[in-house]
């Protein structure tokens, strides 16, 4: 836990090289509130001691690990590459307990090798034989066990039949048809286990004019694509008119291979009603098919209802809601700051607490008729003139020290956090959301599964993304049955 | 003075007293000039984290570099000018393909015959993005419209779905 803090020169990027490790630069920094300070501070000022006691002794996460598991016994075989999304889906089964298994190659999935701008000093370095892995794939592969498979050679494509007889469920995220050309799609699975349930994941889909493709150079199509396929892209970023003339206005992308997460969600919700409907009433699997792109578009907010409504155009609007003020961040002295407000309870407490300090709010703000009507203050020179002026008040002050006086009037604020931050937030820090856990690669820091907080069966993180191949001589003889010659031999014969 | 500028420049011997919004994410970290949206008094102006480390000086003779987006007159009961009022404000047009750039398209009926807000009585200079902050009463605002709007309930062109 917490540990001394200690000075350190940083003359040269050697300095700071092994401060990642965590006897250097310990989690959490400070401890977290004791339960005792969050009782009596938070929890009896709202009288609500009874009740948060009584839903803390349920599902306060280190109550987890001896419960029971929604998806015990649920047998899932994960195979792709290059993407998230199947990763991410077989992730949620396999934290709601499933004993899911992913397939790589025998040279292991490509997404083993990407590092931040290439820097492989960023690579975790596993402990045994020192091989380095990207942090994306081993924070991805959560509770699965990780295997390899040729499935190009013959051999390999008789080894995943005879897996996928086992399975209750293919995850698949590899290029459109290219299972199908090998033999080993749902066409021929579905006849050997008719119980089956098979989903591909992709960009833009399987079958379709503009279906997923390889380049000519092999490369496939991964998830920028699919967030460039609908107004996602279109949607992020400041509007050119919002900033000085020349200095920008491009939609920006999201930070995260968003497209890939969202499907990934989708594909487990699709799982999990076609294993009620296999279970309930038909007895059999079925085949799923769930694109980045058609995922995002269904997050897309109201964007295409109004251009069918008028051929509207909905505009980014950068840090604003275009629906709501307030309801925004904007800059102030150390980052960002949220506020949030829009009915006149609220607005005119926004206004009250900024008045303390900047009595001129009051002046232009609340005594502008036009801004009195909840509906009229949603035009966007309304946003203009209370963003501008809010951002007066904000410009003196820290985060911290607007969250403090907003909510000193019950306003809903939150400060723009930086992930270390996040990382050392006391509410995180104490539900936690945040832990750490050791693996093939050292302690990683985490964030807890958001489905942990559940009474009898709460998703668990057991374990993060292994090394390549770690699971084959368990999972081998565990699901088909080989012993130690059959695995060498197909060692031998690079099968696996 | 701070990230408004609160322009008191004498015009035909009263003070202009024009509030105008320097909007954050343009101005925070900024330098130039900008007009007076009324009295079109240029300011020479520079701005460090949100702070107005120098001026609003007036720069006479010059063009402005900028316009803000938005002004108003609280001692005139908030009369405004709107964003995108040629030689006054900055447009806020939002379009995001230039063949979208020509004239404003006054959409007044929705695919189900009922009036939306995209017609005038907003200026044209408003652009299409323009929008007017008081109660939408068509009947008075923009006659015209409510004289069609009648006239397509007569011809029973306006369905709920
Ligand atoms: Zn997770
Ligand atoms: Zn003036």
């Amino acid at each position: 836990m917490a540990q001394e803090k200690r000075d350190v020169e940083i003359n040269s990027i050697q300095d700071s090289l092994d401060m990642l490790t965590p006897e250097i630069r310990p989690w959490p920094v400070t401890p977290p509130p004791s339960a005792e300070e969050v009782s009596t501070q938070v929890y009896t000022k709202r009288k609500a001691e009874d009740f948060l006691g009584w839903v803390e002794d349920n599902v306060k996460f280190e109550k987890s690990f001896g419960k029971a598991e929604a998806l015990a016994g649920l047998k899932v075989l994960d195979i792709g590459l290059w993407r998230l999304g199947h990763k991410f889906a077989a992730s949620m089964l396999a934290e709601a307990g499933a004993e899911v298994v992913c397939i790589e190659p025998p040279g292991g999935d490509p997404l083993r090798q990407l590092t931040p701008f290439g820097r492989e000093e960023y690579m975790l370095a596993d402990q045994e034989t020192g091989e380095k892995c990207g942090i994306e794939f081993i924070a991805e592969m959560v509770n699965q066990y990780a295997i390899t498979l040729d499935v190009d050679t013959e051999e390999g494509q008789q080894v995943f039949r005879e897996l996928a007889a086992n399975a209750d469920v293919v995850i698949e995220a590899l290029p459109p048809g290219y299972a199908d050309e090998r033999g080993i799609g749902y066409r021929h699975l579905k006849d050997l286990n008719p119980g089956l349930i098979y989903a591909w994941t992709g960009i833009r889909g399987q079958w379709g004019p503009d279906k997923d493709r390889l380049s000519k150079h092999g490369q496939w199509e991964i998830e920028p694509f699919a967030c460039a396929s609908n107004a996602w892209i279109h949607s992020t970023g400041y509007p050119q008119d919002q900033l000085p003339r020349g200095k920008g206005g491009d939609p920006t992308r999201a930070g995260v291979w968003i497209a890939d997460y969202v499907a990934g969600e989708q594909v487990a919700v699709n799982i999990m009603a076609a294993l009620y409907w296999r279970e309930e009433f038909s007895g059999e699997g079925q085949f799923i098919e769930v694109t980045g792109a058609e995922a995002l578009m269904d997050i897309t907010d109201f964007d295409m209802t109004w251009y069918g409504f008028n051929k509207s155009i909905k505009a980014r609007t950068g840090a604003w809601d275009p629906n709501l003020n307030q309801y925004e961040w904007n800059p102030c002295k150390d980052g960002y700051m949220m506020i949030g407000g829009q009915s006149d309870r609220l607005w005119y407490r926004i206004g009250m607490c900024i008045e303390r300090d900047y009595p001129q709010f009051g002046r232009l703000i609340h005594e502008d008729p036009y801004l009195k009507e909840m509906g009229a203050r949603n035009a966007l020179h309304a946003l203009i003139k209370t963003y501008t002026l809010t951002t007066r008040w904000l410009r003196d002050i820290n985060r911290v020290q607007a969250e403090e006086a907003l909510l000193e009037y019950e306003i809903a604020a939150g400060p723009v956090l930086f992930v270390d931050e996040v990382c050392e937030f006391p509410h995180f820090k104490y539900r936690p959301w945040i832990y750490n856990c050791e693996s093939d690669y050292g302690t990683f820091l985490y964030p807890t599964s958001p489905n942990a907080y559940q009474f009898d069966t709460p998703h668990r993180l057991k374990w993060v993304g292994r090394r390549l191949g770690k699971d084959n001589g368990e999972i081998y003889s565990k699901w088909v049955g080989y012993g130690p010659t059959r695995l060498a031999e197909l060692k031998t014969e690079g099968v696996i | 003075m701070c990230d408004v500028i609160w322009c008191k420049k004498e015009v035909d011997g009263s003070p202009c007293e024009t509030v105008n919004y320097l909007d954050p994410f343009c101005f925070w970290n900024w330098e130039g000039t900008i007009n007076c949206a009324e009295c079109r008094t240029v300011y020479y102006i520079h701005m460090i984290q949100g702070h107005m480390y120098k001026g609003p000086e007036e720069r006479p003779g010059e063009e402005p570099d900028t316009s803000p987006l938005y002004a108003d007159k609280p001692l005139e009961g908030y009369r405004n000018y709107m964003f995108a009022t040629e030689g006054r404000t900055r447009p806020f047009e939002c379009m995001p393909r230039s063949f979208l750039l020509g004239e404003a398209d006054m959409v007044k009926f929705s695919i189900r015959g009922k009036p939306v807000r995209g017609w005038r009585p907003q200026p044209e200079s408003a652009g299409i993005a323009g929008s007017f902050p008081y109660h939408w009463d068509i009947q008075n605002l923009s006659p015209d419209v409510w004289e069609e709007y009648q006239e397509k309930i007569r011809k029973g062109e306006v369905s709920d779905w």
